[in-house]
């Protein structure tokens, strides 16, 4: 269709034809066209149907606020066809619909929509019973507006952008942008924020004089200088979602073609915040307000001037303020056909254009507005009423252009925490109270002439720059704002619509005048009670649409006056986003160990545990049997560099490790290692570890891999209030660390080390500097396996090379890699407890069995957690750690089976549960309660999956279970 | 979003910092203490709202602990001693 | 079906004096009221909310309801409270649209599922319904799990409890307020309470900001406030108001039929009748009442969500809103009452467990009040296991450092 020729306002380039699909069929339009402009352009008036009823919509206001225009692009679901741009093999197709667009078989539910009132659910199809449980599919069916392909891979090209910035503008208007220049020319950094391609705001499609140019140059002009100043930053295309706590704006930007992203998802710290986000036409209550072909003034508007597309044949206006009186004659000096123009407003019209429609011959009925339109996927004609006496006339029109006149746009301003009142003169809400640093100006502030709006504009952006502390006095007489008169629009719907039951209130929802009036009827009257009731403004829009019509029916209909309803908060994001934009690339990310190349080539199975990668077994076998025997046999090998390593030293050095673990520390042997638990305030089990006194006033300790992180952060706190002298150094990714384990490993390590490695010189629980391949490492002799071994600690860069000498030095003694599985087996056959594995928040050190650590009563250096320790030392009936064997071999209960006493009595669970080799049947350690603790009590397991009745029965028992007096950890 | 200004690194989103309880001043002395009094020192029950001191450590910055005074009704921090 | 909905409760005048006053017009206080009014007989009887019912962390949450906690007689109160949805169903003759869609909670490592047994076990010996499934079977129930092993947290397998579900929260709140007040309790919006009267260690009345209510028992029920207000009177507990978040995107046709959860991602997931994903599940580590929404909450769950359901990347999020939850160390809830002040019961800090046990609770206060005894259910929630540092086993992560110490 032949585009009309609009030089100016222009936006799309009509030697660029563009084709893309639309339900299937083809379809072009030119560059710069959106989705729905090409498809209004074609002749295409329903691109969706609705929530609730399946009634059919069309575009409404070309800023996709609401639901319906959402279609779904390139797969895409819920993407708004007012704000997309074609491009070439971009495929589109409706949503909701069952059957075909045009003749949804759904549409049934508009015809039964009498009996869906207010709260319908809640008072339907539960009883009887079964009912409710058969009607959840349909509906659930039936609601849901886009469609997720389980097998579609949605990912695209996303980016992620951290800015700070002194001032933060949104909306780049007249106002938006002389507030950027006024910020910009004190000095502050400025960002500013506009959700067009292009800077101008309504200027863009307006053709008026404003200052004896023409609004839409006038906004060019600002537009050049705004871009031509360094310190602004200007982020087009770009949508905002929210002010958050202290100003911080998200945003995400849509790539143009040249970029290299589809999105961007933006971050904002800002000094201040400027919001110019204009006004939006407040929608128009009448019967069937919804249908394709009505639409606010401002979409009418910018179809012609922008688009060059004609929004009618017959062109009906039903309106409350200038600007629909300045679009409705561009529209008629198009050579467009407006029937004529309906104002509810009694007073307040611009003479000018008054004059204007009426060389146009365009009547104006003053006092008027549209009732009720007849048609169903096209109007056929509307009823007009005169708002005092009800006379009504019917019109014969295609598309009725209509608004409540105009509200501030308040929501990015909400969603800062600013509260809003009613102001009479302006009809709408405004801000009351706005938080700290933050501005709005320009048309929300209910300014209507563009020298106003551009001073306030430029006022408010040296208000964000004072707010920071540049110094702007000489730059505010530069502009000064003049008084102005208005009378708003005052009425949310028409007279004479009845009972409303096709008088939409919420697009998104299908909420109508008369379901309103029935949830008043029921006490909500509230309006987060009504909104929640009824279902207004809870949809995609996120009442942008409904938002201060709620308020002002709820008070129609009550008779109250309209302060006492407030609209509720509004919730970010303003703006949906995508999930995929929003989470930007990957963030799975993962540490290993300077080991991985050699674990891997060794037949690694790797899991993630914590931050880490680690090895769950090596080859086929996940019960690691092998693993195991060749430990206990001949000699094993294991990486422990996940080890958190830490020096610490200082003269107060000892009191923080007094403070921290709740092992007496005065006994510290040369040479020797300490084993180490720290506990929380509660006594329960945190960490634990070796120390090792390796200095004077200078010690080395190791932690758990999951505690490393947090060492330092804890040893920090607990001194907070102490004036102690210390330093404590993390080494854990400094120094990887290597476990060789198991009878040979002397004999493996006396290959590579020129120390006395003999029992006598280095025993058990050693500790000895010694060099290893010519690099200082430290060896240590620990147990947690439960054999001879040692631990090679040595810096990360040495690692993989020691791993390959080890395994070549090990060839002739059988040396093979194990992992945390096997390792898990050999240390619970000691009996070494796994914190978090044998404890859990509510066992303390006494009841795991280790009160042995415990320094005892203690006084002055103030342990963490000896105090709890004290208390609960002498109570009874608390679950304890105990070992136990399974009666009958056959049996394998698992970790995490309950222990139960009489019928369904839980009292404790099974920590670990393995099979052992050496004891030939499976074993464990339970936390038990401790009447049942005793060696020889009997207990018995329930585990998911066993008949109810059954018990797995087990005895409890001495431990460790291996190698009880230690020998083989001595040798 | 909030932030929280580290006497050393200055203005940072809570992102980076661990919240250490309310600033009690250090624990009573073991004669004095009761399982009541352990407890309120160890849990901080005043659930103050408004403004109250307590510790945070800048955990994914220069690792201190410092004490700040923040309005639990904002989340602001009052008193930063910076420019605003 | 076209029939007037009449006013659900009216507004009262406040009465000098009442048998019984609760504070907080949240699921548990207007439980409390509605079993009080309907099966202990008491009903002159007064609800007292700051706004308006169910305005607080009832009318925000994502309504899931479950039986499979970990210790079993949590897990026999949270049977109960399953089980109580039909009936009350039917009692308040309202559709609370209980949906019975059944409820997945994920493993993501060996040692979880190890950890899971212990709740998967005692719910079987309690005669619920509740089994393990493995990763292949997860996917069967949905199909947008990713079952890829290169994403941070492979899935396992999991929990599957088919009794649990979701229910519509507002539709709750309003049948319980409307059911007490058809018992004759008074429900009072929009009255503040300032001080709670003691005299000898009795309760003798309230004080509000619409004046002096003479009562001899007073019922704590007020969430994240309830604290400040067992402060009125003397009493210390150890619990932290917290803001917690949750979130809508725009409505999608059906893809996920069960209530989700993933401990290891940060998701709490259900899709609402209407087709939103509902999702929640982050909580501030200091305290505060600010129910402020943060947008670093908003991308994790993003990044949380599509790793793990790579689907939802092409929807969209258009809502977030937070509330309060009042957590205690163990994560349990804290119930009390007639001890040391005699009249004076509290029940709180259930932490973001609230709302599954809102009416089997508000069942077990009301006797409680009527009683003056302390129900067996309720027995473990005492508040005097902090000073004798017995937890409850509820919380299954081992001791961490963090808020608490």
């Amino acid at each position: 269709m032949k585009r009309l020729h609009q030089p100016l306002t222009s936006l799309i380039d009509e030697t660029r034809k563009v084709t893309f699909s639309w339900e299937k069929k083809e379809f072009t339009g030119f560059k710069g066209d959106t989705l729905a402009t090409a498809l209004h352009a074609s002749g295409v008036k329903t691109i969706s149907r609705s929530l609730k009823y399946h009634r059919p919509r069309g575009l409404y206001s070309l800023d996709g606020e609401g639901v319906s225009t959402m279609v779904e692009v390139d797969k895409m679901p819920n993407t708004r066809a007012e704000t997309t741009q074609i491009k070439n093999g971009m495929t589109a197709l409706a949503q909701n619909y069952t059957g075909s667009l045009n003749f949804d078989l759904k549409g049934i539910n508009d015809k039964l929509s009498w009996m869906m009132s207010a709260g319908f659910y809640y008072r339907m199809f539960h009883k009887p019973e079964f009912l409710w449980k058969r009607v959840i599919g349909p509906i659930r069916n039936t609601a849901g507006t886009g469609k997720l392909d389980m097998d579609h891979d949605y990912g695209r090209q996303v980016e992620e952008r951290f800015l700070h910035t002194d001032v933060c503008i949104i909306g780049g208007g007249p106002a938006g942008m002389t507030a950027a220049l006024a910020a910009a020319k004190t000095g502050a950094s400025v960002i500013l924020i506009e959700r067009r391609g292009q800077l101008g705001g309504f200027y863009s499609w307006r053709t008026a004089l404003i200052n004896g140019l023409a609004a839409v140059s006038r906004g060019r002009e600002l537009e050049t200088q705004v871009r031509a100043v360094s310190n602004i930053l200007v982020l087009d295309n770009t949508f905002a979602m929210g002010v958050w706590g202290e100003r911080q704006v998200t945003a995400y930007r849509k790539g143009k073609e040249d970029e290299p992203f589809f999105e961007q998802y933006i971050e904002i710290m800002s000094g201040s915040v400027v919001s110019a986000t204009g006004c939006l036409e407040r929608p128009l209550v009448f019967e069937h307000n919804d249908r394709p072909g009505v639409m606010q003034a401002d979409c009418a508007h910018r179809l012609a001037h922008q688009y060059g597309v004609s929004p009618g044949k017959r062109i009906a206006f039903s309106t409350g303020d200038n600007l629909s009186l300045e679009a409705a004659a561009d529209l008629a000096k198009l050579g467009l056909k407006v029937v004529m123009v309906a104002d509810s407003r009694e007073s307040g019209h611009d003479p000018e254009l008054l004059k204007e429609l009426d060389k146009l011959n365009i009547p104006v009925w003053k006092n008027y507005s549209v009732s009720r339109i007849w048609g169903q996927s096209t109007i056929k004609k509307a009823r007009f009423t005169d708002i005092k006496t009800g006379a009504s006339t019917i019109v014969v029109c295609d598309t009725m252009v209509t608004n409540a006149g105009r509200t501030a746009d308040v929501r990015l301003l909400s969603t800062a925490g600013a509260k809003v009142r009613y102001n009479k003169n302006l009809g709408y809400f405004e801000p009351e109270t706005l938080p700290e640093n933050v501005f709005f100006a320009g048309r929300a502030r209910g300014f209507e002439s563009g020298v106003n709006i551009e001073a306030s504009g430029y006022h408010a952006g040296l208000d964000a720059a004072q707010a920071l502390g540049f110094a702007v006095e000489s730059f505010r007489k530069e502009k000064v704002l003049e008084n102005e008169v208005h009378s708003p629009c005052l009425i949310a719907r028409s007279s004479y619509i009845g009972k409303g039951s096709k008088s939409f209130v919420c697009f998104d929802e299908d909420a109508t005048y008369k379901t309103l009036v029935q949830g008043v009827e029921a006490g909500m009257e509230r309006p987060d009670l009504a909104k929640r009731f009824v279902s207004v403004g809870l949809g995609a829009g996120q009442s942008a649409l409904p938002g201060s019509n709620l308020s002002l029916l709820l008070s129609e209909i009550t008779g109250k006056y309209i302060d006492g309803f407030r609209p509720t908060k509004v919730r970010p994001p303003i703006e949906p986003i995508s999930l995929d934009t929003l989470a930007g690339p990957n963030h799975a990310i993962f540490k290993v160990t300077p080991l991985y190349d050699n674990l891997i080539k060794t037949g690694a199975n790797m899991q993630r545990m914590g931050i880490w990668k680690r090895v769950k077994y090596f080859g086929e076998d996940p019960s690691c049997k092998e693993e195991v025997k060749n430990v206990r046999n001949n000699v094993g090998i294991t990486d422990v560099s996940t080890l958190g390593k830490f020096r610490i030293f200082g003269p107060d050095a000892k009191k923080v490790l007094d403070r921290i673990y709740i092992n007496p520390m005065s006994d510290f042997k040369e040479g020797m290692l300490k084993y180490v638990v720290a506990l929380n305030q509660d006594g329960c089990l945190l960490d634990d570890g070796v120390a090792s006194k390796i200095g004077k006033e200078d010690y080395l300790f190791t932690t758990s891999t999951g505690h490393a992180a947090k060492t330092i952060e804890w040893f920090r706190f607990h001194s907070r209030y102490e004036n102690w002298q210390y330093n404590i150094v993390n080494l854990t990714d400094q120094l990887s660390g290597v476990n060789i384990a198991g009878p040979n490993s002397r004999k493996v390590l006396e290959k590579l080390v020129d120390i006395d490695l003999s029992r006598d010189a280095f025993p058990h629980n050693g500790i000895q500097k010694a060099s290893i391949l010519g690099v200082e490492a430290w060896l240590m002799r620990v147990g947690f396996v439960g054999e001879l071994a040692y631990e090679i600690h040595l810096p990360a860069s040495a690692a993989s090379s020691l791993w390959d000498v080890l395994m070549e030095a090990g060839r002739e003694f059988n040396i093979k890699p194990f992992g945390q599985e096997a390792q898990f087996i050999l240390r619970l056959e000691k009996a070494h407890v796994i914190i978090g594995q044998e404890t859990e928040a509510r066992v303390n050190l006494l009841d795991v069995g280790m009160g042995f650590a415990w320094a005892g009563k203690d006084i002055g250096s103030r342990k963490v957690g000896a105090y709890a320790l004290e208390v609960a030392e002498t109570q009874s009936k608390r679950l304890k750690l105990v070992g136990f064997t399974v009666d009958d071999p056959e049996e394998f209960p698992m970790d995490g089976a309950v222990i139960v006493r009489g019928d369904n009595d839980v009292i404790g669970n099974i920590c670990s549960c393995r099979y052992s080799q050496a004891l030939e049947k499976p074993f464990g350690m339970a936390l038990v309660d401790e009447s049942l603790s005793g060696k020889g009590s009997k207990l018995e397991f329930f585990q998911d999956g066993m008949n109810i009745k059954d018990r797995i029965r087990a005895t409890v028992c001495d431990t460790p279970f291996y190698d009880p007096r230690g020998l083989k950890l001595k040798a | 979003m909030f932030t929280i200004t580290c006497p050393i690194c200055g203005k940072r989103s809570q992102k980076e910092f661990r919240y250490g309880n309310e600033d009690l001043g250090p624990m009573p002395p073991r004669e004095r203490l009761t399982p009541e009094l352990y407890l309120e020192y160890i849990y901080s029950n005043g659930n103050r709202a408004g403004v109250q001191k307590e510790w945070w450590c800048h955990k994914q910055g220069c690792g201190s602990w410092f004490t700040v005074e923040r309005d639990t009704l904002t989340n602001l921090q009052v008193n930063t001693g910076e420019k605003k | 079906m076209g029939a007037k909905l009449k006013c659900m409760w009216q507004d009262n005048s406040l009465q000098s004096s009442y048998d019984a006053v609760i504070i907080g017009g949240g699921i548990h206080g207007c439980a409390t009221a509605y079993y009080l009014a309907k099966e202990q007989g008491m009903k002159n009887i007064a609800l007292i909310e700051r706004t308006c019912v169910g305005y607080g962390g009832s009318g925000r949450n994502t309504a899931i309801v479950r039986a499979n906690q970990r210790t079993q007689a949590n897990l026999r109160l949270h049977k109960e409270g399953l089980e109580l949805w039909p009936v009350l169903t039917k009692e308040l003759d309202f559709n609370l649209m209980f949906n019975q869609s059944g409820h997945l909670s994920l493993a993501h490592s060996e040692s979880t599922i190890g950890a899971f047994r212990i709740n998967v076990s005692s719910a079987q010996l309690s005669g619920v319904d509740c089994r393990f499934i493995d990763a292949r079977e997860c996917k069967e129930l949905v199909p947008a799990i990713n079952l890829s092993r290169d994403i941070t947290h492979p899935v396992y397998g999991g929990i599957y409890s088919p009794p649990g579900g979701v229910l519509r929260h507002d539709a709750v709140m309003w049948a319980l307020a409307r059911g007490a007040a058809q018992h004759g309790a008074h429900i009072h919006e929009g009255v503040e309470v300032t001080g709670i009267d003691v005299s000898n260690n009795k309760i003798t009345g309230v004080r509000t900001t619409r004046g002096k209510i003479k009562t001899p028992n007073v019922i704590v029920a007020a969430g994240g406030y309830s604290v400040q207000l067992a402060d009125m009177v003397g009493i210390k507990l150890p619990v932290h108001p917290l803001t917690i978040q949750a979130m809508v995107t725009q409505p999608l046709k059906p893809f996920l039929d069960l209530a989700l959860s993933s401990g290891a991602y940060d998701i709490y997931i259900t899709q609402t009748l209407k087709g939103e994903i509902a999702s929640g599940a982050h909580m501030d580590e200091a305290p505060n009442f600010t129910s402020a929404v943060t947008s670093l909450c908003l991308k994790h769950q993003a990044e949380m969500l599509t790793e793990l359901l790579p689907c939802m990347k092409g929807a969209r999020f258009m809502r977030i809103w937070a509330g309060l939850a009042d957590m205690a160390p163990d994560m349990a809830p804290i119930v009390f009452g007639n001890d040391e002040i005699q009249g004076f019961y509290f029940n709180g800090a259930w932490g973001y467990y609230g709302f599954k046990s809102g009416p089997i609770v508000g069942k077990y206060m009301a006797q409680f009040v009527a009683t003056g005894e302390t129900p067996g259910h309720l027995e473990q929630f005492t508040n005097k296991r902090f000073a004798q540092f017995r937890y409850t086993g509820e919380k299954a992560i081992p001791a961490e450092i963090g808020p608490w110490n």
